[in-house]
């Protein structure tokens, strides 16, 4: 039997005796023991010498073989013409012994692999693969041992896992925070401690960062109880009956999040079945374990404002942590939530200018993530999220958002419905969240046993054993409605009420004046009404109102202010309000007067006034929500609320232009030209330049159509008045420049610009900015790229004095792309450096500047840098809710690493690409993985990935007379793998012969269409004839050496 | 509207014919009757017919997502020519489809010869490749 050892040093022996292994025979000898059996000859000579294919490399082969033979004799070899092997039967591999004994649970195998290096003295590819898929095959061989001892009890057995897996991957924080857990758990508290203050010293000096969330709160709880200040403890709450399989379930999960494994758990449940109750149980012992805590309920009373669930989540959130750090941005972003919010996290300037609303609506998610990771950093968090059912759309998204990125963080996201109606939004809530890895759990709360409910009866009031029953017996497992029945029983009722607004009306019947006032308005508003919104209510003799509806014990204290004790509650009361519209009025301008800002709540204001019948006071305030609402990025809802602001006052232009737009950006193109139609006909033809100039806007800015807004500046030009104002005017030159610029004849766009800069002596920043990027687009049109740079510089500039992310987004890409095209890549670089820090934070458009600068990177040759920025890139879109955007930067860095001369992680990277469908050339991105299987040595699989070039579906953005010379080089690669140089020079001189006859001179109308057709700024895919063909010129050259080689 | 449609097997694999049929510049190398061609925005080409230096005829190369054609069109003629390709085992299945306007009709004949034998050219040329 031959023993073959590739861990320490390759080495071999028989029968006890070492073999000497002369280095070819020992480098083959390796490749084969790393997977015993037959192995193809191509392979294994493409493997070893991976530049010298074809002939050459069989040669080398058959010297390998012939001194392996000569080493360790005939009977352990396999040899063929086609293959070449190790036979399993007469061969030991210590490697696959070892994962073998590892995997059956011998815990001294383990600590071999980890600690002997495998094929030391090997740089090559092969060995670097082969250390890199033992690592991560040990590593997960190590976790799930240590997840099964400790699914077993067996504490010190995972610890000793974990620390296996600790040796492994010293800065791995997911397997630190187990082994400090698993040592706390198995009474080793002072070991925990070490182990997490050694990785804490490693981190800091290693990485220059601070532990993570997961390993914090492992190491808090290893601290034991009192380690972390804890928050104000919440209402002591009435005993929890039954439900203890729920709560058991709860707290599991609950356990799970706060070591690090976030998770989201969703309790579904008719009405008052006792939902709330048991969250607050659970609240409240996760309020003892010092966890941070908010939360929140959907409402869907008043106008529903966008988010509104997350105004009252968030501020909660935000009272409980530290200060952020001085450089953070976040916290300015979420006053756009609530202006209170940002002050009190210490910003007090207003957060940046409105652009585009998917900007905003993404920077105020990642802003309430960035606040919900601040909060996880120290603590544990248990978020609650009520009622989803009444939640708005714009809260569901947001709870999407956040919960997506709950894996690895010590967060428990709990959210709350009602089982009927069906709530589609919630249901693909959570089937989005499992999609995506996210642990999901569900809960179903039947109805309580007759015990139970006897139990919670009695908890409520003392009654007689037959009187229970009765009430037992008409609840029907229902806690909510045995507590109101047992109430009405024991104020002197006879009977239990016949159903729930019967014992609502019961308990607050018999209110007088003032206090009835107070209990109908607080039920109107469907939700907590503040101090200061009681106090403005301006009740009569307030203080005892407020005792004798909080005596009717359906209400209770919430702070300073009051709510009802269950929605089901308030909704009963609502129910016999009627048409009580002074009720809504009152409601309405009590909350607006005592709201910080009128914008917040404006909707809700509106739709209480609209209720009351007040439609000539909603207005306004439909108007203010609609703005709130765009500058949340929540178009849905300012599209139904510009709506709403029409109906009230449907002769109103403006109005029906701003609603116009909002179906603009919702891409609703129909009912954009109905309502700017509409809005039209009702302007004298005198006044109707302002209304085209509008259209032109929003044709260039939110729908991208520039022909027909340049059809719309230039009517708006021809109906301008001669006593115009003269910002109109530059207003519809600006807009007619860009979109000649943009689509139709550069060189009056210039013209047009002239014009502007003649009107406005002095332009303020956003003009300057508009001025810029009309400009460049002009010059790339033009073909002056060169010119490009010191327009962005100026204009750059201005488009941040006016916090314009999006127009110094456009001025630098644009400039990136120009002076890639002319080939000043050091310029393309200071240019993508430029678009990196104007965009920074904002990764919608940050991505594709980092791809920009990556891409230039790389064509400088700069490829750790430019690995570095594609990883940066991928990392970010990974974080993004976009799975679009994450498959387009794996298309990215597998470029990336293909030029960096990394072809087995560009294949791997590409062919995910692909199979996710990213948003590039297909046909481009197959020849790329192509190329980089070439280069593996796979030349077979390359030829496949060739045909389906071939057979996937082209469209113009793919350029097919682009793609026709990269086959042909892809192919010549092909060729060269397999050592057949004959055909590689002809395949590469065809392709050389295709990049010929698309020289031309007028690059700048070949750029414009890259540009338009790939739909984001062309750096990647840049198609450039000259550069193709120098690459080509060295290839040819390199093949010629080959051949020359004897 | 007059037309016709022709199909024939080639040896070459897909990627051979599809290389040339999406390089308009090697038309004069099979399309019978093209003696010249410019390429002209991507997308764009003008051809020039055997004989007539002097009559550019600038042409449409697009290509049908939904059906996975390629469509070249005539902007003069506004003749229509759409070729399809399949994998057929190791080789390739072409097939094309040609649509005239009525006011063509007259040249049915004389394209269906043109193409017949462009399409064998295209096969020959092609495998040659390969």
């Amino acid at each position: 039997m031959l023993q073959v050892r590739l861990l320490g040093g390759v080495a071999a022996e028989r029968d006890g005796e070492q073999l000497s292994l002369p280095p070819p025979a020992g480098r083959l000898l390796a490749v084969l023991a790393l997977r015993p059996g037959p192995q193809d000859r191509e392979t294994v000579a493409a493997t070893l010498w991976p530049g010298t294919a074809g002939p050459a490399g069989r040669a080398n082969l058959r010297t390998a073989v012939w001194a392996l033979r000569k080493a360790v004799g005939d009977d352990a070899l396999i040899t063929s013409r086609a293959a070449v092997g190790l036979r399993p039967e007469a061969v030991t591999v210590d490697l696959a012994d070892g994962q073998r004994r590892s995997a059956a649970g011998d815990t001294a195998a383990a600590a071999a692999l980890c600690h002997g290096e495998l094929l030391p003295g090997y740089a090559d590819d092969w060995a670097e693969t082969a250390r890199r898929r033992l690592r991560a095959e040990l590593a997960g061989t190590l976790a799930s041992r240590a997840a099964a001892a400790e699914r077993d009890g067996d504490a010190v057995g995972a610890a000793r896992w974990s620390r296996l897996r600790c040796e492994l991957d010293p800065l791995n924080e997911a397997a630190h925070a187990d082994l400090v857990r698993q040592l706390a758990a198995a009474g080793d508290r002072a070991g925990a401690l070490v182990a997490g203050r050694e990785v804490t010293d490693r981190l800091r000096a290693d990485l220059g960062v601070r532990p993570g969330p997961a390993l914090r709160a492992a190491l808090a709880e290893a601290r034991g109880p009192g380690s972390a200040p804890l928050a104000a403890a919440p209402v002591a709450a009435r005993p929890l009956f039954g439900r203890a399989a729920e709560l058991r379930a709860l707290t599991v999960a609950w356990t799970a999040a706060r070591a690090g494994h976030g998770r989201v758990v969703l309790i579904t449940g008719e009405a008052g079945i006792g939902k709330t109750r048991l969250v607050a149980e659970l609240a409240r012992r996760a309020d003892n374990a010092g966890a941070r805590i908010a939360v929140g309920a959907g409402v869907d009373v008043g106008g529903e404002a966008p988010l509104a669930m997350w105004q009252e989540l968030a501020p909660q959130l935000a009272r409980t942590v530290p200060p952020p750090p001085e450089h953070a941005d976040w916290p300015a972003e979420l006053g756009r939530l609530a202006p209170d919010l940002a002050a009190r996290l210490g910003r007090d300037k207003p957060p940046p200018a409105v652009s585009a609303p998917e900007l905003e609506r993404l920077r105020l998610f990642d802003a309430v993530l960035r606040l919900v990771e601040w909060a996880a950093a120290g603590r544990p968090v248990l978020l609650v999220a009520e009622d989803v059912h009444r939640a708005d759309p714009a809260s569901m998204q947001l709870c999407a958002h956040i919960g997506r990125r709950l894996a690895g963080r010590p967060v428990l996201f709990v959210l709350t419905r009602r089982d009927r109606p069906d709530r589609p939004a919630a249901d693909a809530l959570l089937a989005d969240l499992a999609g995506r890895g996210v642990e999901v759990a569900e809960l179903e709360l039947g109805p309580l046993s007759g015990v139970e409910v006897a139990a919670v009866v009695r908890s409520v009031a003392d009654l007689a054993d037959e009187a229970v029953e009765q009430v037992v017996r008409a609840a029907d497992g229902n806690p909510l409605l045995a507590t109101e029945s047992a109430r009405a029983l024991a104020a002197g009722r006879s009977a239990p009420p016949q159903n729930l607004r019967a014992a609502v009306r019961a308990a607050s019947g018999a209110l007088a004046r003032p206090a009835r006032d107070l209990i109908e308005v607080l039920a109107a508003a469907g939700r907590a009404l503040s101090a200061a919104e009681l106090a403005a209510l301006s009740v009569p003799d307030r203080d005892a109102a407020e005792a004798a509806v909080l005596d009717t014990g359906l209400v209770g204290r919430s702070g300073g202010g009051l709510r009802f004790r269950h929605a089901l509650l308030a909704e009963a009361v609502r129910a016999d309000l009627g048409e009580q519209g002074r009720r809504y009025e009152q409601l309405a301008l009590a909350i607006e007067l005592a709201a910080a800002s009128s914008g917040q709540v404006a909707a809700e204001v509106a739709g209480h006034l609209h209720r009351a019948g007040r439609d000539d006071l909603a207005g306004p305030r439909w108007q203010r929500a609609a703005r709130h609402a765009r500058s949340l990025g929540a178009m849905p809802e300012a599209a139904r609320f510009w709506a709403e602001a029409v109906r009230c006052d449907p002769e109103s232009v403006d109005l029906r232009l701003e609603l116009a737009e909002a179906f603009g950006w919702l891409g609703q193109e129909a009912a954009f030209e109905r309502e700017w139609q509409a809005a039209l006909e009702l302007l004298p033809t005198e006044q109707q330049s302002v209304a085209w100039s509008r259209r032109g806007r929003v044709l260039r800015t939110v729908v991208c159509q520039p022909r027909a807004s340049l059809a719309a500046y230039q009517q708006a030009w021809e109906l301008l008045p001669a006593d115009a104002p003269q910002s109109l005017r530059v207003d519809i030159l600006l807009g007619a420049a860009w979109c000649e610029a943009a689509a139709g004849d550069p060189a009056r766009g210039a013209a047009l610009l002239d014009e502007v800069a003649s009107l406005v002596t002095g332009p303020d920043d956003t003009i300057a900015a508009e001025m810029a990027n009309a400009e460049v687009m002009s010059l790339i049109r033009l073909g002056r790229f060169a010119e490009c740079e010191a327009v962005a510089e100026r204009g750059g500039a201005a488009a941040r004095r006016a916090r314009r992310l999006d127009l110094a987004y456009g001025i630098w890409i644009q400039t990136v792309c120009a002076l890639s095209a002319a080939g000043n890549l050091t310029g393309a670089l200071r240019a993508a450096d430029a678009a990196v820090a104007a965009t920074r934070g904002t990764t919608v458009i940050e991505l594709p500047c980092l791809a920009a600068r990556a891409f230039v990177l790389s064509r400088l040759g700069r490829h750790a840098d430019a690995l570095a920025v594609a990883g940066e890139e991928l990392a970010k879109a990974e974080r993004m809710d976009s799975p679009a955007a994450a498959a387009l930067a794996r298309h990215d860095a597998g470029l990336i690493a293909l030029a960096a001369g990394r072809h087995l992680e560009a294949a791997d990277l590409l062919e995910q690409a692909i199979a996710e469908g990213a948003e590039v050339s297909r046909p481009a991105a197959r020849l790329a993985r192509a190329e980089a299987l070439a280069r593996s040595g796979r030349p077979e699989e390359a030829a496949a990935e060739v045909r389906q070039a071939a057979l996937e579906p082209v469209r113009d953005g793919d350029q097919p007379w682009a793609l026709v010379p990269r086959m042909a080089r892809v192919q010549g690669l092909i060729a060269l793998a397999r050592g057949d140089h004959a055909l590689a020079r002809r395949r590469l001189g065809e392709a050389v012969a295709g990049w010929q006859r698309h020289l031309r001179p007028d690059a700048g109308t070949e750029f414009t269409a890259n540009f338009v057709d790939l739909g984001r700024p062309p750096i990647v895919g840049l198609v450039e004839p000259g550069w193709e063909l120098r690459r080509l010129t060295a290839e040819l050259a390199e093949l010629d050496q080959l051949t020359e080689v004897p | 509207m007059p037309g016709f449609a022709l199909s024939t097997s080639c040896r070459a694999p897909v990627e051979e014919v599809w290389k040339l049929l999406f390089d308009p510049a090697r038309f004069p190398q099979w399309w019978v009757g093209i003696e010249t061609v410019r390429a002209d925005a991507p997308g764009a080409f003008t051809q020039w017919p055997t004989g007539y230096p002097d009559f550019p005829m600038p042409q449409k190369l697009r290509v049908d997502q939904a059906h996975e054609r390629v469509t070249i069109s005539c902007q003069v003629s506004d003749i229509d020519v759409v070729w399809q390709l399949a994998e057929a085992g190791a080789g390739t299945s072409i097939h094309v489809t040609v649509s005239l306007p009525e006011q063509e009709a007259h040249r049915l004949d004389g394209q269906h010869q043109v193409i017949e034998e462009s399409l064998h050219r295209l096969a020959a040329l092609a495998e040659a490749a390969s």
